[in-house]
């Protein structure tokens, strides 16, 4: 598993000076104290930088990576996080400039695919995450899950199956087929007395009619009608009148289809009409639907607390979210009702849109039917044709915008004028057979001939929009199913994922609350889309969290949740952040949360931040035998967030300071005091007794007088060791100037006193291995203590 | 830090796909284009409804 060997930051959020934190070659678990604003938090941004290329709470607020950058650098200044991992190939070090380009180096090979995988794990738990997961809806809840545990997958498959089934269901070709088929099936049972579906069907009907002919075969195919006809129109006396009387009540049977269909159409705009209307007229109302996905969104942010408290999201204006928040719901409620209505409306308008559809298809035989009849109804046929067309598209384009359908000089008046045009010429088509004067023998055969050739065309409309109707509803039917079959399989899935989170969640949960009255914690699936957590409360099971739970307790559920997932989810980093999880926390929990970090993640790497003192000095008391680390962070105006330094990682910061020409007279006082504290311990200085933080606040004049009088009583060698006096006097020791005006301390004194700072630390210090010689490091037999090495003695009274 | 085996995303819908292939009550043809666009990773609803059209143009 992949942990942290150290971080190093410079000039990125709170840290304005290079910050190393190293973790040593162990990469222990650290745990980090720093008060409010003192930039522990910007510790958690630089690895959630590094590894996720943004920080969510900044860019959700779309603070980007201009906020990354301290605001004390320079434009020549960059922003850098480096991290560095227990695999030394992981390393990688990233570098915002001030034109906010970012750089990455790394080995680009082995760190992608980590980095790729690291994305989906669970690294970071922070105090304003903590609750979101728990306080979010069923159906939130649910995509989150299914996020964390990379079921995202299987949301986009359902997802996709579930729009092309409706998008198939919806499709203008499969509604005009469906039509079309429904309408000859109606004419075939007209022609035929029966209700004709298949071609064996057409034959043996075919077969009754020309039976009393004797043809000497029976009609068995496409060919054979083709025979009848042949031999039927072979009988005529008068070939030419015969084929003429065919030809005129062909054209009149198509212009008919075209009549029935337009009337069939103007009855569907009649209805649509009058239900759009009532949109029309309501049209506020309905227009408000747009602004559905908008409120509900509002609504949301509202409930999920994503707003500044006590203003509106929108504009900013102070006012009650609560109120508001109830009035988005009133009105969404009513916009329900508003949308059911329209869902009516749009049902005709489907409808209308179809019978158009069937009325364009009813216009194309017309075409080669009355191409010898009447050819100059050719250019009014495309006319309508086009205008058939143009008001398909207009209906849409008017309804999803509810906008009026123009009635004239449209559509209608030009089905109306195409319509008499037609009656027209079929009354002409009728006039010019009946003069044709054909004996009744020739009068039956066209009938006849008619309608095998009718029923023949009828059959063959009705069988290919059979077709491509049936293969539309093949697939819907398939989709169906496996949309349904994958709906079932999903949730069982889903189930199965949460049974096994659920499993950590309740054993956490119960460790961090246990004999309370509240157990068997779990995730379950709630309805057709939502995820809640169930819960025992005083033996009744019941949720939702909010239901019965403390703030402390749905903050311990979010814990639980998110730990439970890191186990479970984590495959190749085996280290996670809590930032200041624990605020809602009594004593007794966070012990209880101590306890649980170190039973159940004592192989995990924890970097632990906290602002509360007292928990810092548990976890220091009983996490440190179990080999953590411990830290502090703390900020100031001039250096902003700094790790509570060694002397000699202050001595660096003085170095990049100085060569910067920023002021350092307080980090000379600083580095004074430390050097002077890490000298009264090594050589365990006696002093009087204070409490805590007051024995932390010592200054460097009481410190340095209680070691000159310990090396006055101690060693001989260094009494009144002229060093201790010339600091005694330094203006850094005795005067608060250099805390209120740096800028008054010159060049030249800060220069003195790091030379005797140096002068001090030399007396006591091994060159050899950098350690102050100890009184607990006594050379035996002698009365001397040593360094570490031993190489550096002083002589001491012992 | 031993972790329960779990399925992940992808590997519930490739075993769903398999599954359906002995389903009577699915047409093949439509399993298939769904599990030859899943498993290039270019299921999405364009794709299918251009290859279902396909395969409508190919029955009628």
């Amino acid at each position: 598993m992949v942990r942290l060997r150290s971080l190093d930051i410079a000039g990125f959020r709170g840290f304005r000076f290079p910050m190393r934190m190293d973790l040593n070659a162990q990469c222990r678990s650290l745990a980090v104290f720093g008060e409010n604003a003192s930039g522990k938090s910007s510790i958690t941004d630089a690895v959630e930088w590094t590894i996720f290329d943004r920080v969510a709470h900044l860019w959700r607020e779309d603070c980007k990576e201009s906020a990354l950058r301290n605001v004390g650098l320079q434009d020549s200044d960059d922003a850098i996080v480096g991290i560095a991992f227990n695999d030394k190939d992981l390393a990688i070090s990233k570098t915002l400039k001030a034109d906010l380009s970012v750089k990455t180096a790394s080995k680009l090979t082995v760190t992608k695919p980590y980095i790729e995988q690291a994305r989906s794990e669970r690294l970071i738990l922070r105090a304003a995450d903590m609750t979101a997961f728990v306080n979010k809806t069923k159906t939130d809840k649910r995509q989150e899950v299914a996020s964390i545990v990379g079921y995202d997958d299987v949301l986009a498959f359902r997802n996709t199956i579930q729009s092309t089934l409706n998008a198939l269901r919806r499709d203008d070709a499969y509604a005009t087929a469906k039509s079309i088929a429904d309408t000859r099936l109606g004419r075939l049972l007209v022609l035929s007395g029966i209700s004709l579906t298949t071609s064996e069907e057409l034959y043996q009907v075919l077969n009754e009619l020309v039976t009393s002919y004797g043809l000497g075969f029976s009609i068995t195919d496409r060919g054979g009608c083709d025979t009848a006809i042949t031999q039927l129109t072979a009988r005529f006396h008068h070939q030419e009148r015969a084929q003429r009387k065919l030809l005129l009540d062909h054209a009149r049977g198509a212009a008919e289809d075209v009549v029935a269909a337009t009337i069939k159409a103007k009855a569907a705009q009649q209805a649509f009409s009058s239900a759009y209307q009532g949109t029309l007229e309501n049209k506020e109302q309905v227009q408000k639907l747009t602004l559905e996905d908008f409120l509900t969104k509002g609504k949301f942010i509202l409930d999920e607390h994503k707003c500044e408290p006590g203003r509106c999201p929108l504009c900013g204006t102070p006012l009650d979210q609560n109120v508001l928040s109830h009035e988005l719901h009133a009105r969404l409620e009513e916009y329900e009702a508003v949308r059911k209505e329209f869902e009516a409306v749009r049902s005709f308008e489907v409808s209308y849109i179809n019978t158009l559809n069937a009325l364009a298809t009813a216009c194309a035989p017309l075409e080669r039917s009355w191409a010898e009849v009447a050819p100059e109804l050719n250019s009014d046929l495309k006319v309508f044709t086009a205008t058939i067309n143009e008001h398909i598209h207009t209906v849409r384009a008017k309804f999803e915008r509810f906008e009026s359908v123009p009635s004239a000089p449209g559509f209608t008046v030009v089905a109306d004028e195409f319509q008499a045009r037609l009656k027209g010429y079929v009354l002409k088509a009728r006039d010019e057979a009946a003069a044709l004067e054909l004996s009744e023998a020739e009068e039956q055969i066209v009938d006849l001939i008619t309608r095998i050739t009718d029923l023949r065309s009828t059959f063959e409309e009705f069988h290919s929009n059979s077709l491509v109707k049936q293969a539309y509803e093949a697939q819907i039917t398939s989709l169906q199913a496996i949309f349904t079959d994958f709906v079932a399989v999903q949730n069982a899935a889903l189930q199965n994922v949460l049974d096994v989170v659920s499993c950590n969640v309740g054993k956490y949960y119960g460790i961090l609350h246990p004999e309370e009255s509240v157990d068997n914690v779990r995730l379950r699936i709630v309805g057709e889309e939502g995820i809640e957590f169930e819960y025992s409360f005083h033996g009744e099971r019941t949720y939702p969290p909010m239901k019965y739970l403390s703030e402390s307790h749905l903050n311990s559920l979010g814990i639980a949740l998110f730990l439970a997932s890191v186990k479970l989810f984590n495959k190749r980093s085996g280290f996670f952040l809590l930032d200041d999880v624990i605020t809602s926390f009594d004593m007794g929990h966070r012990r209880r949360l101590i306890r649980l970090l170190a039973d159940e993640f004592g192989d995990w790497q924890v970097i632990l931040l906290t602002h509360e003192s007292f928990w810092f000095d548990l976890i220091k008391r009983e996490l440190g035998p179990c080999g953590w680390l411990a830290a502090e962070v703390y900020s100031d105006p001039e250096n902003g967030s700094q790790l509570k330094a060694s002397p000699m990682d202050l001595w660096e910061l003085i170095k990049t300071k100085r060569k910067s020409h920023l002021p350092v007279a307080n980090d000379v006082r600083t580095l004074i005091e430390r050097v002077l504290k890490q000298l009264c311990e090594r050589l365990e200085v006696k002093m009087a007794f204070r409490y805590n933080e007051l024995n932390e606040q010592r200054m460097s004049q009481e410190l340095l007088c209680a070691l000159r009088s310990t090396l006055n009583s101690k060693c001989a060698a260094l009494r009144d060791n002229p060093v201790l006096c010339r600091l005694e006097s330094s203006v850094f020791v005795t005067n608060v100037g250099s805390h209120d005006r740096p800028d008054m301390i010159a060049d030249a004194d800060i220069d003195v006193a790091l030379g005797d700072v140096e002068e001090l630390q030399r007396l006591f210090g091994c060159p050899n291995c950098s350690v102050i010689v100890s009184a607990r490091q006594i050379v035996p037999g002698e009365n001397k203590i040593a360094c570490r090495c031993g190489k550096t003695t002083l002589p001491w009274k012992c | 830090m031993s972790t329960p085996a779990i399925k992940s995303g992808l590997e519930v819908v490739r075993e769903f796909l398999e599954s359906l292939q002995t389903n009577a009550a699915i047409a093949p043809d439509v399993v298939a284009s769904v599990q030859g666009l899943q498993q290039q990773g270019k299921l999405t609803k364009a794709r299918l409804l251009q290859a279902l059209a396909e395969q409508r143009k190919d029955a009628c």
